[in-house]
């Protein structure tokens, strides 16, 4: 399991690096969507395998062990940051736009 | 000692940037905006007091035990970067009401406060992940403040500074993920007690690399610092000095917090890389202040070069060189502050910062070149002025440790920079310009506060002892950080416990 994630991060890291590395900037949200989107599973993979745990919702009736809640936590948070920024980017694309007629970032001499 | 006070300073300019935001009278805003940053400076002398009383001050979230909560824990440090930063803040604040005369976009004022919520909250924070949301927020107003104030031709640097934070941020995230992997926990004082059972782990390393890299590509370590100097230039006076002054010093400060609280003290590799990249830190900050021809790149290269001059600091990791590191640190903030706020000065009297285009500045301005001339000097390291002591302290620590191929370095790099800075009184200010050039008068009130901070970094240079004093506290209490997990740790929580 964790190294079917290795291998799923790598490939999600790969693309989003390729796509970052456009000079179009609409390329270069999805790149890093991409990016965050490696980290999450990421950190999704460090509690452990889930195989055999039940959900960490405790009650008197709970079967133990329970899974780690704590990485979700995180993930959740980091998806609303990363939510903040992909509209921040969007919003940049659109005013790149409205300047210059495309989104390409292009090398100007100043 | 458990206390709500380090919950007040982020707080507080939170509720300002939403109250600020609802206000549409520039006046009104403007009134209570300089209210909330003096405001600010009193939460942050009284959590100074507070902190010399009883040296850590914790705030349990909900009053979960440790290290099961949030838990906003302030030490000596913080509670020096948190002054030091409300200090700024009220500068940067006056200094941002206007824009040449003419009034500032109206998201300006809730914008730096949100940069100012974020940079106090990593200072007080006490676990990684809440570094790790301190840095977004402040990160993600800078984005819009450096998109909002640039010129649209100039927005192409501001994508850099936008990229590459982002890549930053996501290589933080992945080193939280990987410490909550191995120990299982991300309270800064938990970490210390599982890391010092493990020091020979190789897994250890791995991550204080990672979170070099995110660090220092934050503060501006060599081969990461391009975007510094192509982006701060580009943006007004104010936001380059709220920049300069306190973005690159987030970058240090979190350093500190993780090699000296978080992760055991034996990662000679680690500091050996750092002291290894200072070198050019150091060098090719100087050469490219030397290569620039306008004031605020001048500036903006020489923030590199005393980046370099910090990584010495922190590579050698004594006691003695993080107290000067925290000496200079102190220095460096309030300095670069007031030399950035007068060039902007400089710029608006005399409508150019380009060296070759000014000229009889200090005939016109004859007060704003004086403060200048002093700073500068300040900033190259001229005794007495506060640049000195910093600098002195980490040279005769480094000769003791007998690195004297880095004091070769530091002393060119000072000597350099101080050429750099020098150029600009000689070549722009001091010069006779041919054409006539008109100037505009410059306002009473910003001149004020220049003077108020200028005469703060004299008395820091003129009477260093107690704020020497301080850094050595400091510096001894984050090498070791006994007293730091034990406040944390102790720490029983006010619920029941259900086992």
């Amino acid at each position: 399991m964790q190294s079917l994630t290795a291998i799923l991060v790598g490939i999600l890291v790969g693309t989003g690096i390729y796509l970052i590395l456009q000079n179009n900037l609409v390329k270069s949200i999805f790149g890093f969507g991409l990016f965050a989107h490696a980290v999450n599973v990421m950190i999704l993979s460090m509690s452990k395998n889930p195989i055999g745990k039940s959900t960490p919702i405790i009650t008197s009736s709970t079967v133990y062990p329970v899974e780690d809640p704590l990485p979700q936590a995180l993930i959740l948070t980091a998806i609303v940051i990363g939510f903040g920024v992909s509209a921040y980017m969007i919003a940049l694309a659109y005013r790149l736009y409205k300047a210059q007629g495309h989104t390409l970032i292009e090398d100007s001499n100043d | 000692m458990t206390n709500n006070l380090p919950v007040l300073p982020v707080v507080f300019p939170l509720i300002t940037a939403v109250i600020v935001l609802l206000f549409k009278d520039t006046k009104m805003k403007n009134i209570l905006a300089s209210m909330s940053s003096v405001v600010q400076v009193a939460f942050a002398v009284v959590m100074m007091i507070a902190v010399q009383n009883h040296h850590i001050l914790i705030t349990p979230m909900s009053g979960w035990a440790a290290p099961f909560g949030i838990m906003l824990t302030v030490d000596l440090l913080s509670a020096t970067m948190v002054l030091l930063s409300s200090i700024v803040g009220v500068a940067i604040v006056h200094f941002s009401f206007t824009e040449e005369d003419s009034p500032a976009h109206p998201l300006r004022l809730p914008l730096i406060f949100f940069i100012l919520a974020g940079i106090t909250l990593s200072f007080v924070t006490g676990d990684l992940f809440n570094l790790f949301v301190a840095f977004e927020i402040m990160l993600i107003s800078s984005y819009a403040l450096v998109t909002l104030e640039m010129p649209t031709k100039s927005l192409r640097h501001g994508y850099s500074y936008l990229a590459i934070n982002i890549i930053g941020g996501a290589l933080f995230l992945i080193s939280t993920g990987l410490v909550y992997a191995l120990f299982g926990s991300l309270n800064f004082a938990d970490i210390a007690i599982s890391s010092s059972l493990i020091l020979t782990d190789p897994r250890i390393v791995v991550i204080a690399a990672l979170l070099m890299v995110v660090f220092g590509l934050k503060a501006g370590f060599f081969p990461m610092y391009y975007w510094l100097p192509n982006t701060y230039p580009k943006l007004p006076p104010a936001i380059t000095a709220l920049f300069a002054a306190l973005l690159t010093k987030v970058g240090i400060y979190a350093l500190l917090r993780v090699f000296g609280t978080m992760l055991p003290h034996h990662l000679w590799g680690i500091y050996s890389i750092i002291l290894v990249l200072a070198i050019p830190t150091m060098c090719l900050g100087a050469f490219g202040a030397l290569s620039r021809n306008s004031i605020s790149q001048i500036l903006s290269f020489n923030i590199i070069a005393h980046i370099g001059v910090m990584m010495v600091a922190i590579g050698l990791f004594t006691t003695e060189s993080l107290a000067s590191l925290l000496y200079y640190i102190t220095h460096h903030i309030i300095v670069i502050t007031s030399l950035f706020l007068a060039a902007g000065l400089i710029t608006q009297k005399v409508g150019s910062d380009d060296l070759s285009k000014i000229g009889n500045v200090w005939q016109k301005a004859p007060f704003l070149t004086t403060l200048f001339f002093i700073q500068s000097l300040s900033l190259a390291g001229i005794p007495p002025l506060s640049g000195f002591w910093g600098k002195w302290m980490l040279i005769v620590e480094s000769l003791d440790l007998g690195a004297n191929i880095l004091v070769a370095f530091m002393i060119l790099s000072s000597v350099l920079s101080l050429y750099s800075v020098i150029r600009i009184t000689t070549q722009g200010l001091w010069t006779a310009s041919t054409e006539e050039i008109v100037q505009k008068p410059i306002s009473k009130d910003k001149l004020a506060i220049l003077s108020a901070l200028v005469v703060l970094s004299l008395v820091i240079g003129l009477l260093p002892n107690q704020v020497i004093k301080n850094a050595r506290l400091a510096s001894q209490s984050l090498i070791s950080n006994v007293d730091y997990t034990t406040t944390v740790m102790s720490y029983q929580g006010i619920r029941e416990g259900k086992k």
